[in-house]
This record gives C-alpha cells, sequence and structure tokens, in this order.
C-alpha cells in the first residue's frame, strides 16, 4: 500500500518536474531575451544580423515588419552563439560531419569550401565547366583587353589561385575525384592560345607543398608561403626578378588564429591553428577605406621597379599585393574583376587580373554584365503572363540601359530556355537577346525545379533605340513555346 | 508562425502560457480566440480576415440551416455554405492552375496573376465545412456561441497543418474543459516528440533527399534514388506526424483532447489500411462528405472503383495546386482499385505480411517520387529508381545521415507501442519519460543553430 503510495507520489512528481523544465526552459529564453542576457549583436558569421524594424504605421506595413522581427528576434536568440558553437562542435565530434553544407570536412583536419550553393565540387569533379558561350566571352574580354594594355605600355598578367582541393586533394574524403577537364585547365589553354601571360600556379605549388604547408586548413585562401609562390611566378613570367622568399622574414605564430571556414562557416573560434604574418615590409600601405573590402595600395622608394602596378582581384589579392609591394614603387589593388581603365596611365607597368579558381564563373559574370547588346527590330509580342522575375539591378544611365537578375517561366525549369527582353512603344518594338548568367541561387532559393540557368545580363546603348517611351517586358523561349510578359517598367528614349 | 520556431517557443508560447493560466476561467477561451488570431496574422496578416470571414459564413449559414423549417431552407443553407468555402478555396488555392491550364489548352491570353495562398485555407475550411454538413445532417448541435466556433475554427494548434478536427469532437471542450497537471505534463511529452520528429528526423531526413532530389533525376545511380526517396518518405512522415503531435501536444496543455492523425501507416499490409493509418483525419473527411454521399461502396464494383478515382483526386489536389497531385492522388486510387480485385486480393493472402508491408512501402515511396518531383522529373526519378537511369549521380552518406536513416526508420515503426506490451518497460517510461526534457534541448539547439547562415565571399 505504501509504496503504491510512493510511486503514485513518483508519477506525480515526473508530471510536475516535466511541466516546470518545460516551463524553465522556455520562460528563460523568454526572460534573458526581454532583459537582453546573453543577446549578442555581434556575429562570427560574415553578415550583419537584422536589426529591430520600427513599428508599422499602416496595416501594409505589417507583413514586412512581421517579417522583419522573426528575422530579429532569430538572430537575437539569447546565447546563439554559444549555442551554435555548441551545437557545431558536438556534430563534429560525434559525427565527424560539418553542420555547415557549404563546408566539407577533410582529413587531418583540413576543411573544404564546397561553394555557397555546392558548385565548387561540381566544377573540381568537371561536371560544370565553362559552356563555348562562356569561354567565347572571356576569350574575347581577355584578348582585347590584353591588346588594349599592350597599346598602353602595360604587360597583362592573369593569375589563377588554385583552390585548395586541386593542390590538397589526399585529404578529401573518398568518392571526390577530380574532373578531366575543369574551368582552370579551360581557361589555362585559352589564354595559352592567345599568347596572354598566364601564370598557373599549379606546378609550382604542387612542388612547393612537398617541403611545407602552403594552404591554412581551416581556410580557403593559402598562408603567407603559397601566396608567395604568386608573388615570384607572377615576377617570373613578367621577366623580372622577384625578392627571396627569406627577404620577408615570414613569421609563423603557432595556434594563432581560426580560418574563416571554423570561425565564420562553422562559428568555431577555438579551433586555432599556426598563422603566418610578414616579419619585413619596407613598403607602406595605405588603406583608404579600412572599413569597407574595396582595396588599398602601396608606395615604396626603395622598391627595385619603378614601375606601377595595379591588381584587379579578388581576396587573394590581399595576400599578393604587400609581395608586390616590395618589388614596385606602386602597387594599386582594386577589388574587383573589371578592369578600369580610367585608373590606368600610359606609362609602362603591369596589370595583373587575379581570380581565384572557385571564382572563374564570378569573372564571366561580371564581363557579361557589361557586353553591350545591339536590340533586334520584332514585330510586338503578344503578352501572356507567365513569367517569373526579378531584377538585381535596374540601371538607366544617359546613354545605356543595364539590366540583371532572373527570369524564368512560372513552374517551369529554365533548362535550355532563350531569354530576351522586349522594348515596345507605340512606334517600334525590339528584341534584345541577353547574356545567360549562372543563378545557382535562384535554384537553391525555390528548392525545386532547376533554375541554373534563369540568370541574364544584358546593356543595351540608348542611342540604338528610337525615340519613344517604351514598356519593359521579358519573353522567355522554351522548345515551341515562348511567352512573353510585361513588367512594370517604363523607359524613356529622348 | 511555425512551431518549430524560436519565435513561436521563447515569445508566443510563453506570454500564452503565462496569460492563460493566470486569467479566470471565463476570459480562457477569448484568450485562446486572440492569441490563435495573433498566430495566424504574424505569418498572414491581411488573410486573418479571410478566416474570420469563413467562421461568420459558417456560423450563420449553421445557425439558419438549424432555424430553417423546410428542407429546402435547409438545403439552400447547406448550398450556400458550400458555395462560399469551397469558393474561397478554389478562388485561392487553385485558380492560378485554373486559368493557366485554360490558357494553354485554348492558345488564349488571360492576364492573371498567382493570388498568394492563405496559410492553413484548405484545414481551416474543411474544419468549417464539416461543421456546417454536420449541423445540416443534425449531427451536431449548432453553436449559438461564436466565439466557440471562432475557437474551433481558428484554434492555433491545429490551425496550419491539421488534424482536421470534427466540431462534435471537442464541442464539450470548448464549453467547458478542465486543465489538470496529469493532462499538461502529457502534452508536454507529446509535444517535445512531435518537436523532436520535426527538428531531428524530418529537417535532416530532408536535407539527404534535398541533396538526391537537387541531382539530375535520370543520371542517379539506383542506391542513389532509393536513398532519396526513402528519406523523404522519412521526411513527410516525420513532418507531419511530427506536427499532428505538437498539435495534439499543445491542445492537451490547453485541455483539449485531438483525435491521432498518424498511425505507424509505413508497417500497413495493404494501400487500404495505409490511408487508415496515414492522415487520418483527412482521409475519414473525405470518407464521411465525399465518398460515402457519393455511394461509397454501396453501389456495384465500377462505382466503388469510380468514387475512390474521385475521391482521391481531390485527396490529391488537396495536397497543392499542381498536377502532380493530382496524378499522386489518381495514382492512389488506381492501386486501391487493384487491390480490391479478387485475384489480387487473394494473391496477397497467401504473401506473407512482411512481404506485403514491403510491397505496400515500395509502392507508397514511388508515390512520393510523383508527389515531390513534377511529371517529367518524376518519369526520369523514377527510371533511376528501377535502375533504368544513367547512374553516374551517387550520393555518399554521412555517419549522420546513417544515424537519422536508421533511427528514424525504426521510430516510424511502432516500436514504443510494442514494448509497451511489457510491463517492465511500461514501468521504466512512467519515470524515464522525464527525459524528453533531454530532447527539448537537443530540439532548441538544433533550432538555434538553424538560424546560423554565414556567407563566404561575402562581396560576391
Amino acid at each position: 500500500m505504501r509504496l503504491e503510495k510512493i510511486k503514485e507520489w513518483l508519477i506525480s512528481a515526473v508530471d510536475s518536474f516535466l511541466i516546470v523544465g518545460m516551463v524553465i526552459v522556455l520562460g528563460a529564453f523568454f526572460i534573458f531575451f526581454i532583459f537582453g542576457f546573453g543577446v549578442s549583436d555581434s556575429t562570427t558569421e560574415n553578415r550583419n544580423l537584422a536589426s529591430l524594424p520600427t513599428l508599422p504605421r499602416s496595416f501594409v506595413e505589417l507583413q514586412p515588419f512581421v517579417k522583419k522581427y522573426t528575422s530579429y528576434f532569430d538572430d537575437h536568440v539569447p546565447y546563439r552563439n554559444s549555442v551554435t558553437a555548441f551545437y557545431n562542435k558536438s556534430l563534429i565530434d560525434i559525427f565527424n560531419v560539418s553542420s555547415n553544407d557549404k563546408v566539407l570536412l577533410g582529413k587531418d583536419g583540413w576543411l573544404y569550401f564546397k561553394g555557397n550553393n555546392k558548385e565548387a565540387f561540381d566544377e573540381y569533379q568537371g561536371k560544370e565547366i565553362l559552356s563555348p558561350d562562356q569561354m567565347q566571352i572571356l576569350e574575347e574580354y581577355l584578348v582585347t583587353t590584353n591588346n588594349k594594355l599592350k597599346k598602353q605600355n602595360k604587360q597583362f598578367v592573369v593569375s589563377i589561385a588554385p583552390n585548395k582541393e586541386t593542390i590538397y586533394p589526399e585529404y578529401f574524403p573518398k568518392g571526390y575525384a577530380r574532373g578531366g577537364i575543369t574551368k582552370i585547365d579551360q581557361v589555362g589553354s585559352m589564354l595559352t592560345e592567345n599568347k596572354i601571360i598566364f601564370s598557373d600556379l599549379r606546378g609550382s605549388l604542387l612542388e612547393a607543398k612537398q617541403d611545407r604547408q602552403i594552404y591554412y586548413k581551416t581556410d580557403t585562401h593559402w598562408n603567407l608561403h603559397g601566396g608567395y609562390i604568386q608573388y615570384s611566378n607572377i615576377m617570373k613570367d613578367l621577366g623580372l626578378s622577384a625578392r627571396p622568399i627569406d627577404y620577408f622574414k615570414i613569421n609563423n605564430l603557432p595556434e594563432q588564429a581560426s580560418g574563416e571556414l571554423v570561425a565564420k562557416m562553422l562559428g568555431r573560434n577555438d579551433i586555432k591553428e599556426d598563422w603566418e604574418t610578414l616579419g619585413f615590409t619596407s613598403a607602406t600601405i595605405i588603406d583608404p577605406d579600412p572599413q569597407i573590402d574595396n582595396g588599398f595600395y602601396s608606395e615604396n622608394q626603395k622598391a627595385p621597379y619603378k614601375k606601377n602596378v595595379l591588381i584587379f582581384g579578388d581576396s587573394f589579392s590581399r595576400i599578393l599585393t604587400p609581395f608586390m609591394a616590395e618589388s614596385f614603387q606602386n602597387v594599386q589593388f582594386e577589388w574587383s574583376y573589371n578592369i578600369n581603365y580610367d585608373l590606368i596611365d600610359n606609362k609602362p607597368g603591369v596589370v595583373v587580373l587575379e581570380v581565384a579558381e572557385g571564382k572563374i564563373s564570378a569573372l564571366v559574370d561580371a564581363i557579361s554584365k557589361n557586353i553591350i547588346t545591339a536590340p533586334i527590330e520584332a514585330v510586338s509580342s503578344v503578352e501572356n503572363n507567365k513569367i517569373n522575375w526579378q531584377f538585381d539591378e535596374y540601371l538607366i544611365s544617359d546613354d545605356l540601359i543595364k539590366l540583371n537578375g532572373w527570369a524564368h517561366i512560372n513552374k517551369q525549369n529554365s533548362e535550355n530556355a532563350s531569354i530576351s527582353l522586349v522594348l515596345s512603344s507605340d512606334a517600334k518594338n525590339y528584341i534584345v537577346p541577353v547574356i545567360t548568367i549562372k543563378r545557382h541561387d535562384v535554384t537553391k532559393y525555390f528548392n525545386g525545379l532547376n533554375y541554373d540557368e534563369a540568370g541574364f545580363a544584358v546593356s543595351i546603348p540608348k542611342k540604338d533605340l528610337f525615340n519613344g517611351t517604351y514598356r519593359l517586358g521579358i519573353q522567355i523561349q522554351k522548345g515551341d513555346v515562348t511567352v512573353m510578359q510585361y513588367i512594370d517598367k517604363i523607359i524613356l528614349i529622348d | 508562425m511555425l512551431f518549430s520556431s524560436p519565435i513561436f517557443l521563447f515569445l508566443f508560447l510563453p506570454v500564452l502560457f503565462g496569460i492563460y493560466f493566470l486569467a479566470d476561467r471565463r476570459f480562457k477561451n477569448t484568450i485562446l480566440i486572440i492569441f490563435s488570431l495573433l498566430f495566424y496574422a504574424w505569418g498572414e496578416p491581411v488573410y486573418v480576415f479571410l478566416m474570420l470571414a469563413s467562421i461568420l459564413v459558417s456560423y450563420v449559414s449553421a445557425r439558419f440551416i438549424n432555424s430553417s423549417g423546410t428542407e429546402k431552407k435547409r438545403k439552400l443553407g447547406l448550398i450556400f455554405a458550400i458555395v462560399m468555402h469551397l469558393g474561397g478555396l478554389v478562388f485561392f488555392k487553385y485558380s492560378y492552375l485554373l486559368v493557366s491550364t485554360i490558357s494553354s489548352l485554348f492558345h488564349i491570353n488571360i492576364p492573371f496573376d498567382p493570388i498568394g495562398l492563405p496559410i492553413g485555407i484548405s484545414f481551416f475550411t474543411f474544419q468549417s465545412l464539416s461543421y456546417v454538413i454536420d449541423v445540416y445532417r443534425k449531427d451536431v448541435a449548432v453553436s449559438k456561441n461564436l466565439f466557440n466556433l471562432a475557437l474551433y475554427v481558428s484554434f492555433f494548434p491545429q490551425l496550419i497543418a491539421g488534424p482536421i478536427v470534427r466540431y462534435k469532437d471537442i464541442e464539450e471542450q470548448l464549453k467547458g474543459r478542465k486543465e489538470t497537471v496529469q493532462k499538461f505534463s502529457s502534452g508536454v511529452q507529446r509535444f517535445i516528440i512531435g518537436l523532436t520528429h520535426k527538428v531531428i528526423f524530418a529537417n535532416f531526413a530532408g536535407k539527404i533527399a534535398d541533396s538526391v532530389f537537387a541531382l539530375p533525376e535520370g543520371d542517379l545511380k539506383w542506391t542513389a534514388a532509393w536513398i532519396g526517396i526513402f528519406a523523404y518518405a522519412l521526411q513527410i512522415y516525420f513532418d507531419f506526424a511530427g506536427y499532428s503531435s505538437m498539435a495534439i501536444g499543445l491542445g492537451r496543455m490547453f485541455g483539449f483532447e485531438f483525435l491521432e492523425n498518424f498511425n505507424y501507416p509505413y508497417i500497413s499490409h495493404t494501400i487500404t489500411e495505409f490511408w487508415r493509418r496515414w492522415h487520418i483525419s483527412l482521409s475519414t473527411w473525405f470518407r464521411d462528405y465525399v465518398y460515402i454521399p457519393l455511394g461509397g461502396n454501396r453501389k456495384g464494383t465500377f462505382r466503388t472503383s469510380l468514387n475512390q478515382f474521385i475521391v482521391f483526386a481531390l485527396c490529391g489536389l488537396w495536397h497543392g495546386a499542381l498536377w502532380s497531385f493530382l496524378i499522386w492522388g489518381l495514382y492512389h486510387g488506381a492501386l486501391l482499385t487493384i487491390e480490391r480485385v479478387n485475384f489480387v486480393a487473394k494473391l496477397r493472402q497467401r504473401i506473407p505480411q512482411v512481404i506485403n508491408t514491403l510491397i505496400t512501402f515500395v509502392l507508397v515511396m514511388i508515390g512520393w517520387i510523383i508527389f515531390k518531383a513534377d511529371s517529367i522529373a518524376s518519369v526520369e526519378y523514377f527510371k533511376s529508381f528501377v535502375g533504368l537511369g544513367r547512374g553516374v549521380e551517387t550520393y555518399m552518406l554521412s555517419s549522420l545521415d546513417i544515424t537519422i536513416l536508421i533511427v528514424g526508420a525504426i521510430f516510424a515503426l511502432p516500436v514504443i507501442p510494442y514494448l509497451s506490451k511489457f510491463t517492465w518497460f511500461v514501468s521504466i517510461k512512467r519515470y524515464a519519460r522525464v527525459l524528453v526534457l533531454v530532447l527539448l534541448v537537443l530540439d532548441l539547439m538544433v533550432l538555434i543553430s538553424s538560424s546560423y547562415n554565414p556567407f563566404i565571399y561575402f562581396r560576391f
């Protein structure tokens, strides 16, 4: 009898404990949020956290407010950073998997970046290479650039920084084999054929890794020894002498820093690795706006070469520029793939286009967005409203209409779809073929059909259009079907 | 608002608990209505008026039916309610599909933009309809209290993903119910188990399924195709059943008792049995309000099959305004018809039950291919599924994937009901249920971390 009573009491205690437990857990987050305990505005993610939206002033503003407040709440859950770091650590420790789809855990602590839309591995495996159209765009652009720069007394070098998996495939998990031809192979062959200086680093890097580690395990970039190889190869390809590596007195700081793959992508600052810094520099580095990654420049009166160097490139150029600064009097790094001729004078000098292997498509896209397209006169099209679209850039300047974005036929994939813009006035109708831009992000966003081919870019000179007020439309042809839809944009040509 | 979202768990629920349990009994239903409307309005500020209109239509037409002396008037009230409810559903959910189909078929240009779909419209429409039809059939007394009806339709636990509750099942609870420690505790357990189903099993299995379905369907190796659809089968089950469990659990916390919506469907021996175990509230709704009124199985073999096809075509379309859902529904209708053929029924009786279960599960998985992919992609996927694809794309299972698939498969089977036959297990379970709090912590950890969304090469 007494045992029964104890059992009953225990069962009732378990019931109460369950209720109290849940109330405490959920209530604690509520109280902490209200009083701001553990609520952080900083994050290891490479993005700004959602900010607190202002209260809606009208019913129309209510829905955007709700969305923004939900994002704000998600980003400001108490102890979010600590919980995330613990969760990420647990996943790695227990299952040896990454909590982030964009990061692959390799062997011996090597991490690899899969790409924001997992495209990097498709590229590595040769599943995604540049299309003939993309190759043509790239070739025309680089050949034209090379010729132009030659006329301006400049040497032009293209240097591609190989992805980590290209140099260190041995730490990949099983099952990922390099494809026969990858984008870097395609671009390298094209540059060689056109006699454009191509600083192919792969051989030197593969050789150098036998002696020492040249990429960070926890970052997408190489270390300074890797960066030095890029610098010395460019110098060699230009027919100039590089400073010896000892000159730079590279410091190795043990267990010093966490690369972006762990710190940003996995939120883990506890995984540290040796980090390298330059021990000697005679150049002065000037960054006009350190808050923004626009690039920076250097001045060095002691440099052996009095030439000016312009580097157009990405994050790898941040490592390259300080090396170049020891050899050249003026080095300017612009974080962009678009060669800006306004920065180029007629004195002898060097222009470097540096591209990360994983960003070759971004280079093609950057070029595509500036290609001038001639409109073709056509008969007016019939609208049938079946297109889902968005403009990422809608720029009408004095002489140019520059648009890029994505479009697809509703509920149909974008495979083999051909997009054109339609400009229609009372007097004239034009069809403007667009450059196709790969949009893995659109496919990922809609999480269903394949919209990789939905991206487009077009630049139309206004002078090619007859004066008038034009309605803007999008036309997509897919197989036998052609659909067209006018959008809420009017363009005035006068 | 979703149950598995931080804002629901850490803001909405604590505030509601605080107010509800401190309030006087007289105000409890009003509090639940206000919070239910807030819950709905959080995702759909405009469409909350649509739901209110749906409640009002049900209230007015049911009162009209109840007060009408003649059958003609009663029928008129019923027709009015059906037209209004189904009209709203068709307009918001199916109009774009209908217009685009007509445009394609007749090569005409009908300018028509897609309309935003009000969340949960299929659920609250079906609940409202069942109430009015039951009043018409005199199966349930009319609700004179608008607030009780409003709470029945809008009660947030079952509002956006079911179960589709019948008014007669909760009529008494709306009028008066008792919240007890045991009920609340049982609700907590059920909610946490549902949350685990959703956050752990459904979401992780979903990642596997999405990765496989992102590959070119016709290029898949058969192993990858099987992994993908098996993962999807687990995802859709744990997602849906998990959400129903959370709804049942939340209902219990506030003193309500909803009927079960899932009963281990993947152990079914036949497709007929599958539909008795899968989304029970939907299949019984179609049985009671469509199949039986059409004549059910009382009018011969042909009419029975026809009725089944009609019901499953509607059931398919109920899931979404895509032709693939209709095909999925017709596929199930066809399977049910085949199962009724004497020869097939006899043959399957001779087969061991475990084989029947496997056959049924494979047939259900094939159905999920149609459900998940569009019509062309599903043909390509099916080719890979039966080994006729190009077979070049594989999927590498991580240790986490394997764990999720195995543990998920185990918990998709009635392991707990089986073990509950043993007294030792029941004794342990009485006390060990406290461990669900560990699951809660685990769920919250995964949930909070899922908002971690870093970018690399931010500038590009």
